[in-house]
């Protein structure tokens, strides 16, 4: 007999999240998002030498480990003023693109689907009338009546065996679930169909990166993807085909099965485009490259600010001056030692200075991110509304569909200003994702037609100044606007800090008080049940966060009457 | 590949680095037959599931906690692991971000192609502080895990052969010190 023992997975991700609301009325009145974790890996930077930093970052976070590691080899080649080449360009662009498409999938069927789709009701549910549902909205092979009976079978030996695995724990018959035993079962069945596309989407980063999580293919200047064509070992239009085809079964499942179910379940719970608007401020930076020089982007970046589509200001490049100097970091509210103002992140500290949690001091390990001084929403929806209002034509060709989709199917116009909300993040996060399926060929097609017109060049060499210089390397990654700030003295890192997505997001109150992204969203958030608050969950989950998550819900006297954990 | 010997942990924490390390060891140590895929996986979430369907056998070697004993190491089976993740979280939880290797066994077993057998060679951990680097009490049971992962392929019937030359140890985060 073998001894019961705790298996810790010792934590696994950067830090833990935890929400504090207050509810009163059944609905949320205030609101607090704090890092229970200290998050100071950057202090194991520094001293390093700068061309290695990336194979640390990139052990930051397991989930997301290519992203830290592009934006640490941009901030020093940044820094170097350094041209990378036209192939290097691409072969990052197509790894950022199949990773991309990879993690907008998971999070949308195996990371936050569960918070709208109820498991148990499955059993409900009749394979034939789901099947003419799914046939009448998508032309996706995988919808039989078959195929839906066999996925209703499974899910039927499990809940009898007991071992429900991912599926244990969730809010099973919350009285917000609203979904028909049909379109459970649909849902439940691309849950288990996403598992194939989305790690086809990852086998492309294998190839590229030579191992996937932590890339191996990067470097200072450039990638070492050797390319020759009459090489078995090298990059070769065997390798190159071997992707196409892979781009090419992810594709169908995020065109005809992702985005058609995101503007489904969006049409079916059309009441959450009300909920969860958040600050109306919004920010990303532009990516994918479509030249050697970082000059024109596919993905447009910019800024608006106050909710009004109006006020977008688009952001050029990576050279832009205003991102450059705009993005401060305050930590009144964050366990850091203050004292000197929101700082540059060029010019910030990470000294801890833990008190406890404060509902009026400092209750956070994130500090609180600041643009021109004000919080910022990162992430797909800022990407879509900031492409959207600055006319950028694939953003607006596939908001349109969605749009289209999704107010025929509720009924109701669903414009583009209601994306501002719980429901438009997962929209948005479709958007994008079908935007990168259409980017995948046109940015593998560049670099085999650049490749076939004789260039086979991609490391660009250096040589390292000995006085100090300065740089920021910029990622939109899925989760959002991504930057690695170093300072770099003699070779080596003398500063290194990372603005993640999850740091605009979650951030805390600052020096004026003014709330983040998660907390403003928040507000007014309905709670039916406050033992069970489903519908938080609901709208942090929207944001993509990447932490695990412990939320604990009070009543308007402060009793804490539930601890949840989540994610 | 038929048989999958995956490393899981963070090496920025100190001894949560255990697994990936012990990998480090074995590759430089061993070569593997062609039907043994051999990673240090970092700590993957729920992409673990990726790794998991289509493989016959899956041995993890990862660092876990047992309160009140000394760096050591445990190998356990899938019995030990199952509700691992229900008696940490004992309270309600909707999602798996931070998905535990139980709940990514289960996920592929749903799947219909997860693996029949699995072990884990757990390395007991002392230190879990910021930076790289193991504590010397794990770096003392590193020979004993990749004893145990042996031991664990030979029941499958393989058996790496041993390098004539010993490669560089592959866990460039020990190997790469900062100059102070």
């Amino acid at each position: 007999m073998a001894t019961r023992i705790t298996i810790d997975p010792i934590t696994r991700i950067e830090g833990h999240l935890r929400i504090d609301v207050e509810v009163a009325d059944g609905k949320v009145g205030k609101a607090w998002s704090s890092c229970t974790m200290w998050r100071g890996l950057e202090n194991v930077l520094l001293g390093r030498d700068p061309r290695e930093a990336w194979l640390f970052t990139q052990r930051f976070c397991g989930v997301c480990t290519t992203v830290h590691a592009i934006a640490s080899v941009r901030a020093v080649e940044d820094a170097l003023k350094l041209r990378i080449p036209a192939n290097a360009q691409s072969i990052r662009n197509l790894i950022l693109i199949a990773h991309g498409l990879h993690d907008h999938i998971v999070h949308f069927y195996h990371l936050s689907a569960l918070d709208w789709v109820d498991v148990t009701r499955v059993l409900e549910a009749d394979p034939q009338k789901t099947s003419q549902l799914a046939e009448s909205i998508s032309g996706w092979p995988g919808n039989s009546t078959k195929a839906l009976a066999a996925v209703k079978q499974k899910v039927k030996a499990f809940v009898e065996s007991g071992q429900l695995g991912p599926f244990a724990h969730g809010y099973w018959g919350h009285p917000a679930m609203k979904l028909s035993p049909e379109v459970n079962l649909l849902a439940v069945a691309h849950y288990f169909q996403a598992i194939d596309p989305q790690r086809k989407a990852n086998q492309v980063v294998a190839i590229l990166g030579g191992k996937t999580p932590h890339i191996q293919n990067l470097a200072v200047g450039g990638v070492v993807n050797a390319i020759n064509l009459d090489s078995l070992a090298t990059m070769n239009m065997d390798r190159l085909y071997q992707m196409k085809a892979l781009f090419d079964e992810v594709i169908p499942f995020v065109n005809d099965v992702y985005f058609v179910d995101a503007c489904a379940v969006a049409a079916f719970y059309a009441d959450w485009f009300e909920h969860g608007a958040g600050t109306g401020n919004y920010l990303a930076v532009p990516d994918l490259p479509t030249d050697a020089a970082a000059g024109a982007f596919d993905l447009p970046g910019g800024t608006i600010l106050g909710g009004s589509l109006a006020s977008v200001k688009g952001m050029k490049d990576w050279n832009d001056p205003a991102f450059r100097k705009a993005v401060s970091e305050d930590v009144t509210h964050a366990w850091y030692k203050g004292g000197k103002g929101a700082l540059h992140p060029h010019q910030g500290e990470t000294i801890p200075e833990y008190t406890d949690w404060q509902e009026a001091g400092k209750y956070s390990w994130v500090k609180a991110p600041r643009y021109e001084g004000a919080p910022m929403e990162v992430g797909p929806l800022a990407t879509v509304l900031i492409g959207y209002a600055a006319g950028d034509a694939r953003t607006k060709k596939w908001t349109d569909k969605a749009l289209a989709t999704i107010s025929s199917l509720a009924g109701k116009p669903v414009t583009v200003d209601m994306l501002k909300s719980t429901m438009g993040r997962h929209v948005a996060r479709a958007i994008r994702c079908a935007i990168l399926g259409e980017l995948a060929l046109e940015h593998w097609q560049r670099l085999v037609g650049n490749i076939l017109g004789g260039d086979t060049k991609i490391f660009e060499p250096f040589t390292m100044p000995r006085g100090e210089i300065q740089g920021v390397g910029m990622h939109e990654a899925p989760r959002g606007t991504l930057s690695h700030w170093v300072v770099l003295e003699a070779g080596k890192i003398k500063n290194y800090q990372a603005v993640v997505p999850t740091t605009w997001n979650a951030s805390p109150r600052d020096a004026g008080g003014v709330v983040g992204p998660y907390e403003a969203a928040l507000l007014d958030n309905p709670v039916a049940d406050p033992e069970k608050p489903l519908e938080v969950l609901r709208t942090v989950h929207s944001f993509d966060p990447c932490m695990a998550c412990a939320c604990h819900t009070y009543d308007a006297s402060g009793r804490e009457i539930g601890m949840v954990k989540v994610l | 590949m038929r048989i999958a010997l995956l490393g899981l942990g963070n090496v920025l924490r100190r001894d949560d680095g255990a697994g990936p390390a012990v990998i480090a060891l074995l590759e430089a140590r061993y070569e593997f037959p062609p039907d043994v895929f051999v990673m240090d996986l970092g700590t993957p979430g729920l992409d673990l599931v990726d790794m998991l369907v289509e493989r016959e056998a899956v041995i993890f070697v990862d660092a876990i906690v047992d309160r009140g004993a000394s760096a050591r190491v445990r190998v356990l089976d899938p019995v030990d692991l199952r509700g691992s993740t229900a008696a940490m979280h004992p309270s309600p939880r909707v999602t798996s971000h931070e998905a535990s290797v139980d709940d990514a066994l289960v996920l592929a077993a749903m799947d219909g192609r997860g693996p029949s057998h699995v072990r884990l060679v757990g390395i007991v951990a002392e230190d879990l502080g910021d930076g790289p680097g193991l504590s010397a009490a794990v770096e003392g049971v590193l020979d004993a895990a990749c004893a145990a992962v042996l031991d664990e392929l030979a029941g499958l019937g393989v058996h790496p052969t041993p390098r004539e030359e010993v490669g560089p140890d592959a866990a460039w985060w020990r190997r790469f010190a900062v100059e102070a």
